[in-house]
């Protein structure tokens, strides 16, 4: 059966004791709730798809591995916060090596774009946009 | 070094920098494919020139090829009210990348562009550009690396042989 890579990132991030000292247990998927403020720091991340670069330029490599991008959202009330949980995220996402959460081995992670200063234009609020793709392994 | 790399701007403001097609890796890709010539060499293997330098064309063609057919995917996918979103996606090229970017002007204060591919609070994201990025770079990296396999066969390494020499931790 296939893994549940969303489940386990949230689990890996909900896990790491620097973003967990910035949002807590804030780290939402796929979207913040409907109801929630700015006031306090959080983090929601979506799956986007990926395409796994091993596959396009050698099919055949990378047998029982599976790549997922995730967009991830940083919330705050300034951009100087949300970009120290946007640091906090990076370093955690970069730690990950041949990591398991949630049962799942996450073998690594890399950056897709850097950071990205937005304004939510329902509520105003900053943001902090970054993109990763995650490798897994898918039957583990 | 060369990569395709996509940006969405309103009213002059960048407001997403510049988010690298990393299901490419192509400027990583450019890197590995001369780290992986180095390791070749290391083993003594005997790499034509020629080959080599074909070897470091992929990666600006496949950008540019990318480019190429990233365009009509994104003006396909974006939701259309006026058309104007759609209209604006453009590529351009610079001596080291390809971007491609969408430029609305509907509201310069707001940035439309990056709010429709990343959403909002509370209107969910209807991306455009990463799956036509995701769409181009099927089509035509197969293409091409089956080309520069069959360009590079003159020499005693192949392109493919080169960009898989690269050592990933898995």
């Amino acid at each position: 059966m296939v893994i549940d890579a969303t489940a386990a990132l949230s689990a890996y991030l909900l896990a790491d004791a620097p973003l967990k000292a910035l949002v807590g247990t804030r780290i939402y998927t796929p979207r913040l709730p409907k109801n929630y403020t700015a006031a306090t720091a959080a983090i929601s991340f979506r799956a986007n798809g990926a395409m796994d670069p091993d596959r396009l330029f050698a099919p055949g490599a990378g047998a029982g591995k599976i790549a997922q991008g995730f967009a991830f959202r940083c919330v705050s009330t300034t951009f100087l916060s949300a970009h120290a949980i946007y640091r906090a995220l990076y370093d955690a996402m970069m730690a990950i090596d041949n990591t398991l959460a949630a049962g799942v081995l996450i073998y690594t992670a890399d950056e897709e774009t850097g950071a990205q200063d937005i304004v939510d234009a329902d509520t105003g609020w900053p943001v902090v946009l970054g993109q990763f793709t995650v490798y897994f392994r898918n039957d583990a | 070094m060369a990569s395709t790399i996509w940006r969405l701007r309103c009213g002059g403001l960048r407001l997403a920098k510049a988010t690298k097609a990393q299901s490419l890796h192509a400027a990583s890709r450019y890197r590995l494919a001369k780290s992986g010539a180095r390791a070749a060499q290391l083993a003594s293997f005997h790499i034509d020139p020629q080959a080599l330098k074909l070897i470091n064309a992929v990666p600006k063609e496949m950008a540019r090829e990318i480019s190429a057919e990233m365009v009509p995917h994104a003006r396909a996918l974006v939701p259309r009210k006026t058309g104007e979103l759609a209209e604006s996606i453009q590529s351009s090229e610079t001596p080291k990348k390809m971007i491609v970017f969408a430029d609305a002007e509907y509201d310069p204060r707001e940035s439309y562009a990056a709010h429709v591919e990343f959403g909002t609070q509370f209107q969910p994201p209807r991306p455009y550009m990463r799956p036509a990025l995701l769409a181009a770079a099927r089509k035509v990296v197969p293409v091409l690396r089956k080309h520069y396999d069959r360009l590079a066969r003159g020499g005693s390494i192949s392109a493919r042989h080169v960009i898989r020499m690269k050592g990933r931790k898995w």
